[in-house]
């Protein structure tokens, strides 16, 4: 027992002596980013409040109207008939308030949740380098005992593992409130848009570390910190448009089909309304081929856009390409896959650059 | 100093050049400073100083050539402990308090010595709570070298650390540095380009110009090297040695010569003072340059 006692401590003053330096780096990190961290925290922290606080309001409404668990597409809600129009019933009228003050609530919030991704590559991914080497102080830290390699490890992953923590908690707030909204009414917002799609689930995430590694890759190369910013919101803004482009082919769509009056009643109403729609669409030929609707998006009256269609040979049986609600899990998925591969190719990138930067010139 | 017995010099360059996009700013610099020395390194700004101190911190790599500082290169891990560099425009953290940034140095450096830093900071009488953004530049110029110091590197590389003191630190801050470095047997290499900063501190010297070495070796060594003679005008007889430097006042001709032979009785001769040696070749950019025998590196002593 005694040699016991005697040998902890020793155990642990060497390993501290050994990983000083490491836990050194940490502490570089943390008092660097102290204000931004702090500042960072009172944002995630006012955003969920708010969050938490317009959800608990909504389903405390939905309740206490009798449409909690109910659909506005279905023809009834606990066996009230759920009408067209406004002012023809209490049930109806709760859904139009529903819809009336929480949807510019929703996508208001949820692009302030898409510009976070944005802001913290711009404000904190961009500068991380390129202002250490703007102000000359990497002479300071690159001198010192720590290898650049470390330094620059703990300099991303500390910072990333705040914010992505931060970004976790909002997207899976901000999910929590729109999905409950868009199954009671909302049915119009395509949930596969850039809001609420990027600011949702694992796809918000992966995008927050995207937006990080893009800034800092950008900061460490342009080396002037208002330059990198600058390219760094225009290389997310890149990104984000890229990814709402790439979005509707990440998934094989289904396609419904309408009678040929074009009424799509074939459809199971669930099916119809919890779908993401939009990508494409248009008129199928008698042999059964599509006829998307842009090829007559030029004609400037319907009945040109009828000459048009039957110039192509399209019948009035439509088609709507389609992505189900199943689909919205695996979509959130494969988009982060993307983006984290991407910011993992940008870290090693990162970690390459600042090792060779000495050598930066070829040699002759 | 313990560990030199391997022969290797603190600092040893052979071949080494930098070029940059504009052109060479160190060409063909071969010399070895021995551990345990005191080197001032002096040349006009934009000379090449800067740059080969920062080819020793491995902020730079050489284009041509090598460097090697305790017998390994300068991106070693282990020469990132034995160094200590500061740059020029000694940067550091405006926002850190001094405390702060001297936190700093111990969590980035193993062998930490915080009494040390401590004293320097208290030398400057900087207060530890003060932002650095709020010192002047002489005062920032301290805190930069306590974290130097603090390091406890076997090599100081010092970029102009005097140019933004007033006399009265100056003086201070050379009377730290230099307790330290006898006292741990520390090598330093001083880049200034004013003289009479390091009068009477350095034993070493490494005079460059237009990115190469002009003069390398002992201080001593250097001056008695040299002679300031003064004779008539007509100057005969002084090819027969390696003249650096002529001037003519009146009837007379004074000249710094590296004697190759007794200089003949026909001139005033005496031995210049280092300030005057260095002047001299200052002036005359053509002079040859003087690489004394314990600036060679150990190799070439081999040779026949």
């Amino acid at each position: 027992m005694t040699a016991l006692s005697r040998d902890v401590p020793r155990d642990r003053a060497r390993r501290t002596t050994r990983t000083g330096g490491a836990n050194g780096v940490t502490w570089l990190v943390r008092r660097q980013y102290r204000t931004m961290f702090c500042t960072g925290a009172a944002l995630v922290v006012a955003i969920a409040g708010y969050i938490v606080w317009q959800r608990f309001a909504m389903t405390g409404y939905l309740r206490d109207h009798g449409i909690a668990g109910c659909a506005d597409w279905k023809a009834t809600c606990h066996g009230e008939p759920i009408p067209d129009g406004r002012g023809e019933s209490p049930v109806g009228d709760a859904f139009f308030h529903i819809s009336d003050v929480y949807r510019p609530r929703i996508l208001a919030t949820g692009r302030v949740l898409l510009a976070l991704p944005a802001l913290f590559g711009v404000f904190v991914g961009a500068p991380l380098v390129a202002r250490e080497l703007e102000n000359g102080t990497h002479k300071l830290v690159w001198t010192q005992s720590v290898s650049r390699t470390r330094w620059l490890t703990a300099q991303l992953a500390l910072p990333l593992a705040a914010v992505l923590t931060g970004s976790a908690l909002l997207s899976a707030l901000y999910t929590w409130w729109w999905r409950t909204a868009r199954a009671t009414t909302l049915t119009d917002i395509a949930w596969g848009t850039t809001v609420p799609f990027d600011a949702s689930g694992p796809a918000a995430v992966a995008l927050t570390a995207l937006s990080f590694l893009l800034g800092t890759a950008i900061g460490l190369v342009v080396a002037r910190t208002l330059p990198a910013m600058v390219v760094t919101f225009g290389a997310i803004a890149g990104v984000v448009y890229g990814l709402a482009a790439l979005r509707p082919h990440l998934m094989p769509t289904r396609t419904m089909v309408s009678d040929a009056d074009g009424h799509f009643g074939r459809t199971p109403q669930h099916v119809f309304y919890t779908s993401w729609r939009g990508m494409a669409d248009g008129y199928l030929t008698r042999t059964g081929e599509k006829v998307p609707g842009d090829l007559c998006s030029g004609a400037d009256s319907s009945s040109a856009m009828h000459r048009c269609f039957a110039r192509l040979g399209a019948t009035g049986r439509g088609y709507v390409e389609y992505h189900p609600a199943s689909h919205f899990w695996p979509l959130q998925w494969i988009q982060a896959g993307i983006c984290l591969a991407a910011a993992a190719a940008l870290t090693v990138f990162c970690l390459w650059w600042i090792r060779r930067r000495p050598s930066g010139r070829a040699t002759a | 100093m313990s560990d030199d017995n391997d022969g290797s010099g603190a600092l040893e360059a052979a071949g080494l050049g930098k070029k940059y996009r504009r052109g060479w700013a160190l060409r063909d610099v071969t010399f070895r400073l021995p551990a345990g020395r005191i080197c001032a390194m002096v040349g006009p700004n934009g000379s090449g100083k800067s740059t080969l101190l920062a080819l020793a911190a491995d902020l730079l790599t050489p284009t041509t050539g090598t460097l090697r500082i305790f017998g390994e290169a300068p991106s070693a891990p282990t020469t990132r402990e034995r160094i200590a560099y500061v740059a020029q425009e000694k940067p550091l953290y405006p926002r850190f308090s001094v405390a702060d940034t001297l936190r700093m140095g111990a969590s980035l450096n193993p062998h930490w010595d915080q009494t040390a830093a401590e004293r320097v900071v208290d030398e400057a009488e900087v207060p530890l709570s003060t932002r650095i953004g709020s010192l002047s530049g002489g005062r920032r110029t301290c805190v930069a070298l306590a974290v130097a110091l603090g390091k406890r590197a076997r090599l100081l590389l010092l970029d102009e650390p005097m140019s933004d003191q007033d006399p009265v630190r100056r003086r201070r801050m050379m009377g730290v540095l230099m307790a330290e470095a006898a006292e741990r047997g520390t090598t330093v290499v001083i880049s200034t380009h004013v003289l009479a900063e390091l009068d009477g501190v350095c034993d070493y010297l490494l005079l460059i110009g237009d990115g190469r070495i002009r003069l390398a070796g002992d201080s001593e060594a250097i001056q008695s090297a040299h002679r300031l003679i003064t004779g008539a005008r007509d100057g005969s007889g002084i090819d027969a040695h390696t003249v650096v430097e002529r001037r003519t006042t009146g009837r007379q001709l004074t000249a710094l010569v590296r004697p190759t032979s007794p200089v003949g009785d026909d001139w005033i001769v005496r031995e210049p003072s280092l300030e005057e040696v260095l002047l001299g070749y200052l002036r005359s950019p053509e002079a040859p340059p003087l690489v004394t025998a314990s600036a060679r590196p150990v190799a070439e002593d081999g040779a026949p």
